[in-house]
């Protein structure tokens, strides 16, 4: 069953230097289970989509397009009613756990916000909860360490509790930005591990918001690839990574350092200034007259496998 | 060149801000009547004229006459080059001592940075026009001496801004990679840290210009500055003060000219913080 | 050509600076001339510590750098200032790697005017052939750093330190803070100027996948010690440490048929401040034994070391 359906979403900023189209028109289904990776390097719009989800958006952003949870429609929802969903049914992990933890707050007191808001459970009950959660991402001596504060934590523990924050009131969705960008390698697989497990468990979706192309494939079913504003490329993770359709996502897995490290000329476009057409046009050796005028569909190419590229057409 | 075209760029920055132009036509102005002032006067602003005293404002005297006959106006007009000369002289000596020290506490550190910084914060310790008082009154009334007790006082807050930059400053890469080049401390300092703390300073400098002339103006009509005859604006104020209900002109015209003077310099400072750093031109989305 | 023993750093911290933080603590390596040494490890391993000692932009407690046979800790300031061309860094992060109130142009223009490496009516050609030498554009020489990406100002820090013709360059990270694409560019550059230039490297990088494609001779390195080094193909096939085991077993692969058995290291890295007894890495080890918690291993072997007492 489709848990969450994006349709035709757009997401506009408006600055001084002029629209900053960030998010161009995406359409994306999460089935109930279902773990999706979203690939993009900086720039290409894929935090802001994660937060549109959540309509975390600031004040100066224009959002367009439906979000479907469960049938109903988040972007027209009542900030009643979206904050209900907020935390409990659809939870974020975001990258800096330090930056996003408030310091003055105890672990405890923090993990335990989202069970006291939507599930009005007494201190004592949500903090036992809290030690259960902690344990359950493997977290030592958690009775002892719900007292202490984000900066007594090392990044893998305080990772681990942000996790754990998300996980409490048992969502049915988690929406995680760069997880495990920023840790060390050694620390990034304990935590790619305890994800797949508490994700196993727990039976919650994920949409996995990343520039690292490995870190989803491990941990995802399938994977969308955004280059600025849209996606152009949606597969599971086995034929993306076998049989890679479009320009940029073979471009893309080239240049890693395992595949040969082959060079693509030029960076992406800045959002504000995209080209018309196909917004890989200008860099794309297959390039036609038509690429620089249309901007093309995505076609599908296979079960599950959808491209947005002429050269499928 | 390059550096003309960068002050250009800051200048076009500042034709966008109303504030700021509104502000530096009125600096500009008050500078060219300073300039100017012996010139354009109307009366002799010291001499008396005791036939005419305590006139309200009238064709002869557009802005009247003071309790000894001279003309207000005159007096204002040159009074402008008094506050604001002896402001900028101020500003000057407090940003130059405030760079030296500032600089030397942040760059070398150590025992040097101690004894700075303790001294900054004895000064900060008590507030800064009571300080300039006893400073002015011990070394006697007169304008060389308020401009030495503000100038002593002043530029703590500068120092201890300054080191703050600089100490951010010195721990960034591309200090390092001067040091790692061969560059040595001096040219470092002045090439690599100086630029990139000038222009809070500057910013601070400007905003304090209006403080400056307060405490200018406040020192004097205590009557620890200009020494009559000389006009001043504080002097002039503190000169009015006895006729306050007769001749209410004496304290109008004066601290008018307080004020928009203030006001024009905290105006440009203001949009001078917005322009001066080349980051917050564009970098709006990163 | 490059001799570094007994290296130590102890940084001082507490109130009265009496406890310290034993970031660098006894390290040995050299690297031929030509050669690209890496140097991996977690961050507060002690590996950006190390290469700014060698440096000497942060002075050691201990040790010795050798450079053509001469000792840099025994150099004066101003004997160390002449010998600085000789060697250069690329840090990090680029945008801040340059004064963000100098044009490019000046930028690369600045060792140049130092050193008087060209006369002045020669000296845009130089600055012109620098610049495309690191595939930048002519027009890119009157921007500012905060007007160019990340990578555009890591490939003009690259030119700036070519400008001095080193002959030896340390890489701190310097594709970290890039995105994929970018990072292959820059590499691909520093590949290329290094063979050009016939420049000796020091890589230093958390990122295994970068050092492999990267280096000659890799240097692993745990809580400011190497407990591995030899050639990169056989550290990376033959890892003998268990700890460049874990590191190697980490990382994650970007392709979904490859299983293997991952290595979890228990905990998070010791804190530097008190160290454990013996071998440093013996807490998070799976083969710990007695020995390992009383006496520490040295490092040894011919050509591939190892400091383990299990080997």
């Amino acid at each position: 069953m489709t848990l969450l359906s994006i349709q035709n979403l757009k997401a506009h900023f408006h600055t001084e230097d002029g629209a900053v189209r960030a998010v161009n028109g995406v359409d994306l289904d999460i089935e109930e289970g279902e773990k999706l990776g979203l690939i993009g390097e900086t720039g290409c719009g894929k935090t802001v989509l994660g937060l549109a989800i959540l309509r975390l958006l600031s004040e100066n952003t224009t959002v367009e397009g439906r979000i479907l949870y469960k049938g109903q429609d988040l972007l027209t929802m009542s900030d009643h009613e979206i904050r209900k969903i907020r935390g409990k049914e659809v939870a974020m992990i975001f990258q800096n756990p330090l930056s996003s933890m408030n310091p003055v707050l105890t672990v405890g007191t923090q993990v335990a916000e989202p069970v006291e808001l939507h599930q009005h459970l007494k201190k004592q009950d949500a903090m036992q909860k809290v030690i259960g959660m902690l344990k359950s991402v493997k977290i030592p001596l958690p009775q002892e360490r719900v007292k202490e504060y984000p900066h007594e934590f090392s990044g893998g523990m305080r990772q681990r509790a942000m996790i754990a924050m998300g996980l409490i009131c048992i969502p049915s969705l988690i929406i995680a930005d760069e997880p495990t960008t920023g840790l060390d390698v050694t620390i990034q697989a304990q935590i790619i591990e305890l994800m797949k497990e508490v994700l196993r468990d727990s039976g919650t979706s994920m949409l996995l918001i990343t520039h690292d192309l490995a870190v989803a494939a491990e941990l995802c079913d399938n994977i969308a690839v955004m280059y600025p504003g849209e996606i152009v490329e949606y597969a599971s993770v086995r034929d993306l990574f076998k049989y890679p359709k479009h320009p940029y996502t073979r471009g893309f897995l080239n240049s890693l350092p395992a595949r040969g490290l082959k060079q693509m000329v030029g960076t992406s476009p800045s959002l504000i200034n995209l080209p018309a057409g196909c917004k890989f046009h200008p860099r794309c050796t297959f390039a036609t007259e038509r690429c620089r005028k249309e901007r093309p569909e995505l076609i599908k190419v296979g079960k599950k496998h959808y491209v947005r590229c002429f050269l499928y057409d | 060149m390059q550096k003309r075209r960068e002050i250009m760029s800051i200048v076009q920055q500042l034709k966008e801000d109303k504030l700021a132009v509104t502000g530096a036509i009125i600096i500009l102005s008050l500078m060219i009547i300073a300039i100017l002032a012996p010139h354009i006067t109307p009366y002799d602003p010291v001499e008396l004229d005791l036939e005419n005293r305590l006139t309200s404002p009238d064709r002869n005297h557009l802005m009247g006459t003071d309790n000894l006959g001279r003309d207000v106006l005159s007096r204002i007009i040159c009074g402008a080059r008094v506050s604001l000369g002896m402001a900028t002289v101020v500003v000057v000596i407090v940003m130059l001592l405030g760079l030296a020290m500032g600089t030397t506490a942040g760059y070398f550190g150590g025992v040097i940075d101690g004894i700075i910084m303790r001294l900054v914060d004895v000064l900060l310790a008590f507030p800064n026009i009571i300080l300039a008082l006893v400073i002015a009154g011990i070394l006697g009334p007169s304008l060389t001496n308020v401009m030495i007790a503000l100038g002593a006082i002043w530029w703590v807050s500068y120092a201890r801004i300054i080191r703050g930059s600089v100490l951010s400053v010195k721990e960034k890469e591309f200090v390092e990679a001067a040091r790692a080049m061969g560059c040595t401390d001096t040219y470092i300092a002045i090439r690599h840290i100086l630029p990139n703390v000038l222009s809070p300073v500057i910013v601070l400098a400007t905003l304090d210009m209006g403080h400056i002339i307060l405490s200018i103006a406040a020192l004097s009509f205590l009557g620890l500055g200009a020494q009559p005859p000389i006009p001043e604006w504080g002097t002039m104020l503190n000169e009015g003060r006895p006729f306050m209900e007769t001749a209410p002109h004496l304290m109008i015209f004066p601290g008018l000219m307080i004020m928009l003077a203030v006001l024009a310099f905290n105006f440009v400072g203001d949009g001078l913080r917005d322009a001066l750093d080349p980051r917050m031109k564009e970098g709006t989305i990163k | 050509m490059i001799e570094v023993s007994g290296l130590k750093k102890y940084f001082s911290t507490g109130l009265f600076g009496k406890k310290y933080i034993r970031a660098v603590d006894g390290v040995d390596f050299e690297i031929e001339k030509g050669e690209s040494l890496g140097l991996v490890g977690e961050s507060g391993c002690g590996k950006t510590t190390v290469g700014r000692l060698i440096l000497r932009l942060v002075e050691p407690t201990e040790g010795k750098v050798i450079i053509d046979d001469t000792n840099l800790f025994e150099l004066s300031k101003k004997d160390m200032r002449k010998l600085r061309h000789k060697m250069q860094i690329i840090f990090q992060n680029p945008d801040a790697s340059l004064n963000p109130r100098m044009r490019i142009g000046d930028c690369i223009a600045e060792p140049l005017k130092l050193y008087k490496i060209v006369s002045k009516e020669r000296m845009n050609d130089k600055i012109m052939e620098l610049i495309e030498t690191v595939g930048l554009n002519p027009e890119h020489v009157n921007r500012y750093p905060h007007e160019l990406s990340g990578g555009q100002n890591q490939r003009a820090v690259i030119a700036r330190i070519l400008a001095i013709n080193p002959v030896f360059i340390i890489a701190d990270e310097p594709t970290s803070a890039l995105d994929v694409n970018v990072q292959a560019q820059i590499l691909h550059i520093l590949r290329d100027v290094k063979d050009k230039f016939g420049l000796t490297c020091l890589f230093i990088s958390h990122d295994l996948e970068v050092i492999k494609i990267m280096t000659d001779r890799v240097a692993v390195m745990y809580l400011g010690k190497l407990v591995e080094i030899g050639k990169t193909d056989k550290i990376f096939n033959d890892a003998k440490h268990p700890y460049t085991k874990a590191l190697l077993s980490a990382i994650p692969v970007a392709d979904p048929d490859v299983k293997r058995k991952r290595i979890i290291l228990k905990g998070d890295m010791p804190n530097p401040m008190y160290p454990p007894s013996g071998c440093r890495f013996h807490t998070r080890c799976q083969y710990s034994e007695k020995i390992c918690e009383i006496e520490e291993p040295s490092l040894i072997g011919n050509g591939h070391k190892v400091a383990c007492h299990l080997q």
